[in-house]
C-alpha cells in the first residue's frame, strides 16, 4: 500500500492520541480507586449497584432504629426492675404491718413508709426519656399519665397506645407498654382489676386506721407477676433487637462486599496496565520521532 | 535532429517538474490530492525510411483520486461527528445522575429515613424539622437535575443555530465553487479539469458531513448537486437553498429545523440524519426529554403518593393531615396547542387520575374535524382514538389522565400533552411547621406514629409503572438508560472513528503526497530537464556546424 507523508504523520499523531486517553481513563481508574466511575462505564453494573445502595441506606436505617428502640425498652426495662423492687420493698411492710401483735401507733410508722414507697412507685411509673416523653402513657407522650385527684383517688390518664418501630424491612417492634397494661389492668382479689397505686394508698389508710388487709398480698402478688410478664416481654423485644441487628449487619456487609466487587478497582490489574499503557506510549512516541527523521531530501 | 522535439522535451519536464513543486508545496494541505503530468509521444512524422518521433505532448494536468474513497470518508465523517457529538451532551448528564453527590438517589433515601427518624421519634420537633429540610433537598435535587437537563436543551438549541449557519455558508461556498469550476472546465474547452478547485470542492462536502448526512451527484457540466435530510437540495449548480431554526409549533423552548426553499419553510427536523445536527437531535429525542419525562414521573407518584397518605394522618395538633408536598400532580401536567392550530380553537387540559398507570412520556392528540387521535410520543403508540367532542372530558384509562377541552377545536389542530415533562422543576413544601408533619393515626394521641410508618413504607412500596416499581426503581432505570446510551455512543463513536481512519487512509494511498516519491520525481525530471536542454544545444550544434559548412 502507498503512504503518503501525511498518513505517516497522521498514523503517528492518532496512535499517540489513543495512547493518551487509555492512560487517562486508568489514571482516573485509579485516582477513584473505582471501576465505574459513569454509569456509561457499565451500565449493567450500575443496575446492579444502585440497589444496594438502597439496601444499605435502608438497613442502616434500620440500625438506627433498633438503637432508638434499645434505649427506650432499656429505659422501661430499667423502670420496671426498680418498680418490682419498690412492690417487694412494699409487700414486706404489708407482712410487718398486718401483724397482730402490732399496735396502732406501730402500724401507723409501716403506713408512712408505705406512702413514700408509693410515691417511688409513682414517680417511676411517670418516668421520662431523653426527648421529655412519659415512657408509661401510651401515645400520650406528653401528659403525666398517672395522677392522685382528688387527693386518695389515683387515676391513669395515658392511653392504651403502644408505638412501634421499623427494625427490618417487613418487621416492626414494640418499644414500650402502656401505663395501663403495666399498672393498672392487674387482677384484683375483689374481681376485676386494680390500679396498683389506689390498692397500695387503700392498704396505706387502713394501716393508719389500725386494721389490716387480708388481701393486699395477692394484690400485691399479682401486680409483681404481671411486671414480670411485661419485664419477660421486654427482655424479649432486646433479644429480637439483637438478632435481627446482626441480620442487618450481615446485610449491610454483604451488599458492601457485593457493591465492592462490582464497583471497586481492582488496582493490581490497574497498575499492570498503567504500566504496558505508559510504555506503548513511548513507543509510539519514539517511533514517531524516528519515522519523522526519514526523508530522502536528507541526500539531495 | 529537430529543436522542436527537444524543446517539446524541455516543456514537458518543466510541467512535471512545476507539479512535482506543486505537490511538495500542498504536502500538509488538507484535503489536496498529488498531481500528475500524463506525457503522450506526439505523432510521429512519416520520413522515407519509417516513421520518426516528434516529441512529447502534456495532455493533462489530473489528480489521483477515486470517488468511492472520497465518498467514504464523507460519509464516515457524518457518522462520527453524530456519535461524538451525542455522546458529549449525553456523557455529562451521565456523570450526573450516577454521582452519589449530585443524583437523586441519596437524597431519595436520605428523605424516607428521615421519615423513620419520626416514626422513631413523633414528637420530637427536631426530627421533624430534619423531615422537612431533607424534603427540601429532596425538592432542590429533582429541581437542579431538571435544570441541568434543560440548560443542555438549551445548549443543544444554541448549537443547532451555530451549526444551521455554518451550513449555510458551506452551502453557498459549495455553490460559488461550483461556478468556478463550471468556467474552469468551459475555458478549456471541457476537457482540463481544475483539479485545485475540485479538491477545495470535496473538502467543503466533508466539512458539511460534519453536520448533516449529505449526497451528492455531479453533473454533466461537471458542477456537484449536494442534498441533505429526505432528499432536500441544498446545491443545485450555482445556486444554494438555506436551513433554518425554527420553534418548535409546540414548545416554544424547543426547536425544529426548516429547508427554505423560495421563501417556504418545510421542517426536516425529522429527516436530518448524521453528522452534529442529527447528533444533537438524537440526544434530545433520546437522552434528555426522556431523562425529563422519567424525572417528571418520580417526582409526581412521590408527591400524589406521600400526599394522599399524609393526608390520611394527624398532626401534632390533633388535625388532620394536609398536604406535604406541593401538588405538583396537579399543577405541573400541561397542554401545548400548535402554533398551527386554526385561529380561535381552544386548548385541552390535562390531568392525572392514576399515578400507578402514568406513563414518562409525551402524547399528541390531533383532531380529524370528527374524531381525536391520541398518539404517545414514546414508542409512537396510539393509545386511544375515535372519541368525538361529545366523548370529552376522555378518562384514558391505560395512561391515568383525562383530557378536558377549553374553547373549541378546528380540524387539524393538534396538541402536545405533557403531564409529566415540567414536574420536577416544580417540586416543592406545602408546609414549614414541623407539627403539620402528620405522624399519628387519626384518633391517637401525639405520641402515635402509625401514619409515620406507613409513609415511611412508600420507599419500598411498588406503586408506580402498574404496581411494579418503587421510585428508586425508577430514577436507577432512568441511570441505566442513560448510561447505556452514552455506552453506545462512545462505542459507536469509537469504532466509526477506526473505519473513518481506515477510510482516510485509503484516499490517502491513492491521494496523499509522499515527500520521497516527490524527490524521486524531482531528481527524474531535473535529470530528463536537464537532457532536454542538451539536446537542444546538440542540436543547436549540428545547426552552426551546417551553417559554418556552408558558409565556408
Amino acid at each position: 500500500m502507498r503512504i503518503s507523508t501525511g498518513q505517516m504523520q497522521l498514523q503517528g499523531t492518532n496512535a499517540i492520541m489513543d495512547r493518551y486517553a487509555e492512560l487517562a481513563k486508568t489514571q482516573q481508574q485509579l485516582s477513584t480507586g473505582l471501576r465505574i466511575i459513569n454509569p456509561s462505564d457499565d451500565p449493567v453494573g450500575i443496575t446492579q449497584i444502585m440497589p444496594l445502595d438502597e439496601a444499605i441506606s435502608l438497613n442502616e436505617q434500620y440500625n438506627k432504629n433498633m438503637n432508638a428502640a434499645e434505649a427506650r425498652l432499656n429505659l422501661e426495662e430499667g423502670s420496671l426492675s426498680s418498680a418490682t423492687d419498690i412492690l417487694q420493698r412494699i409487700n414486706e411492710l404489708a407482712l410487718q404491718g398486718n401483724n397482730t401483735t402490732l399496735t396502732a401507733s406501730a402500724r401507723a410508722d409501716v403506713a408512712v413508709e408505705i406512702r413514700q414507697d408509693l410515691q417511688a412507685l409513682q414517680s417511676l411509673a411517670n418516668t421520662k426519656d431523653s426527648n421529655g416523653e412519659y415512657v408509661f402513657a401510651g401515645d400520650k407522650v406528653n401528659t403525666t399519665p398517672f395522677t392522685e385527684s382528688p387527693p386518695g383517688t389515683f387515676n391513669y390518664v395515658g392511653d392504651s397506645g403502644q408505638r412501634n418501630v421499623q427494625i427490618g424491612s417487613s418487621r416492626q417492634i414494640a418499644v414500650g407498654d402502656p401505663g395501663d397494661d403495666v399498672f393498672v389492668n392487674i387482677p384484683f382479689s375483689g374481681g376485676g382489676t386494680q390500679n396498683i397505686f389506689q390498692t397500695i394508698n387503700d392498704f396505706a389508710t387502713t394501716l393508719e386506721a389500725g386494721g389490716t388487709s387480708a388481701t393486699i398480698t395477692d394484690d400485691l402478688k399479682s401486680a409483681m407477676d404481671n411486671l414480670s410478664t411485661i419485664r419477660a416481654k421486654v427482655g424479649a423485644r432486646l433479644n429480637s433487637i439483637d438478632s435481627q441487628r446482626n441480620l442487618t449487619q450481615d446485610v449491610i456487609l454483604q451488599s458492601k462486599s457485593v457493591k465492592s466487587t462490582i464497583q471497586d478497582l481492582d488496582v493490581a490489574e490497574a497498575v499492570s496496565r498503567l504500566n504496558q499503557q505508559t510504555l506503548a506510549l513511548q513507543a509510539s512516541q519514539q517511533a514517531f520521532s524516528r519515522v519523522q527523521n526519514l526523508s530522502l531530501f536528507n541526500y539531495l | 535532429m529537430s529543436i522542436d522535439t527537444a524543446l517539446s522535451g524541455l516543456l514537458a519536464f518543466q510541467r512535471a517538474l512545476d507539479t512535482t513543486s506543486h505537490n511538495i508545496a500542498n504536502v500538509t494541505t488538507d484535503g489536496y490530492s498529488r498531481q500528475r503530468v500524463d506525457l503522450v509521444s506526439r505523432d510521429p512524422q512519416l520520413l522515407g525510411s519509417g516513421y520518426v518521433g516528434k516529441g512529447v505532448n502534456t495532455v493533462a494536468i489530473e489528480r489521483n483520486y477515486d470517488q468511492f474513497l472520497v465518498n467514504q470518508v464523507v460519509n464516515r465523517t457524518s457518522s462520527v461527528n453524530q456519535y461524538q457529538t451525542y455522546s458529549g451532551i449525553a456523557s455529562q448528564l451521565d456523570a450526573t445522575l450516577g454521582s452519589t453527590d449530585a443524583g437523586l438517589s441519596s437524597v431519595l433515601g436520605d428523605f424516607f429515613n428521615a421519615v423513620q427518624d419520626v416514626a422513631s421519634y413523633p414528637t420530637s420537633t427536631p426530627a421533624r424539622q430534619v423531615m422537612l429540610s431533607s424534603a427540601e433537598t429532596l425538592n432542590s435535587r429533582f429541581d437542579t437535575i431538571n435544570k441541568q437537563i434543560t440548560d443542555l436543551g438549551n445548549s443543544v438549541n444554541g448549537q443547532l443555530s451555530d451549526m444551521v449557519s455554518s451550513v449555510n455558508s458551506l452551502a453557498t461556498a459549495i455553490a460559488d465553487i461550483n461556478l468556478q469550476i463550471v468556467s474552469g472546465y468551459g475555458a478549456t474547452g471541457g476537457s482540463g479539469a481544475p483539479n485545485d478547485l475540485l479538491d477545495q470542492r470535496d473538502r467543503l462536502v466533508q466539512q458539511l458531513a460534519e453536520y448533516t448526512n449529505v449526497t451528492t451527484i455531479e453533473q454533466n457540466d461537471h458542477s456537484l448537486s449536494v442534498f441533505v435530510g429526505s432528499g432536500q437540495a441544498l446545491v443545485l449548480g450555482g445556486s444554494a437553498n438555506t436551513m433554518a431554526v425554527v420553534n418548535n409549533q409546540f414548545d416554544l423552548n424547543a426547536r425544529d429545523i426548516a429547508f427554505v426553499s423560495g421563501g417556504v419553510k418545510t421542517v426536516v427536523t425529522d429527516q436530518m440524519t448524521g453528522g452534529k445536527l442529527g447528533g444533537l437531535l438524537d440526544v434530545k429525542k433520546e437522552v434528555l426529554d426522556p431523562a425529563k419525562n422519567n424525572l417528571g414521573k418520580i417526582a409526581i407518584g412521590l408527591a400524589n403518593q406521600f400526599n394522599t397518605q399524609h393526608q390520611l394522618g394527624e398532626d401534632l395538633n390533633g388535625n388532620a393531615g394536609g398536604l406535604f408536598f406541593s401538588a405538583v400532580d396537579t399543577t405541573a401536567p400541561t397542554v401545548l396547542p400548535s402554533s398551527n392550530n386554526a385561529t380561535g380553537s381552544g386548548n385541552f387540559s390535562v390531568t392525572i387520575d392514576n399515578v400507578n398507570a402514568l406513563q414518562a412520556s409525551d402524547y399528541q392528540l390531533s383532531y380529524d374535524g370528527t374524531n381525536f387521535t391520541l398518539l404517545r410520543l414514546s414508542d409512537n403508540t396510539v393509545v386511544d382514538s375515535g372519541f368525538t367532542t361529545a366523548g370529552l372530558p376522555r378518562s384514558v384509562a391505560s395512561e391515568g389522565l383525562t383530557l378536558s377541552l377549553t374553547g373549541s377545536v378546528a380540524a387539524g389542530d393538534s396538541f402536545l400533552v405533557r403531564p409529566t415533562y415540567y414536574a420536577a422543576g416544580q417540586t416543592g413544601l406545602a408546609t414549614s411547621d414541623p407539627a403539620d408533619i402528620a405522624a399519628a393515626t387519626p384518633g391517637t394521641a401525639v405520641g402515635n406514629n402509625g401514619n409515620a410508618l406507613t409513609l415511611a413504607a412508600l420507599q419500598t412500596a411498588k406503586g408506580l409503572d402498574g404496581g411494579t416499581s418503587t421510585y428508586n426503581q425508577i430514577y436507577s432505570q432512568l441511570v441505566s438508560n442513560v448510561g447505556v446510551k452514552t455506552h453506545q455512543a462512545n462505542t459507536a463513536a469509537k469504532a466509526q472513528q477506526v473505519l473513518l481512519n481506515q477510510a482516510v487512509e485509503s484516499k490517502n494511498a491513492v491521494s496523499g503526497v509522499n515527500l520521497d516519491e516527490e524527490a524521486a520525481n524531482l531528481i527524474k525530471y531535473q535529470q530528463a530537464y536537464q537532457a532536454a536542454a542538451k539536446a537542444i544545444s546538440a542540436s543547436q550544434n549540428l545547426f552552426n556546424i551546417l551553417i559554418n559548412a556552408v558558409g565556408g
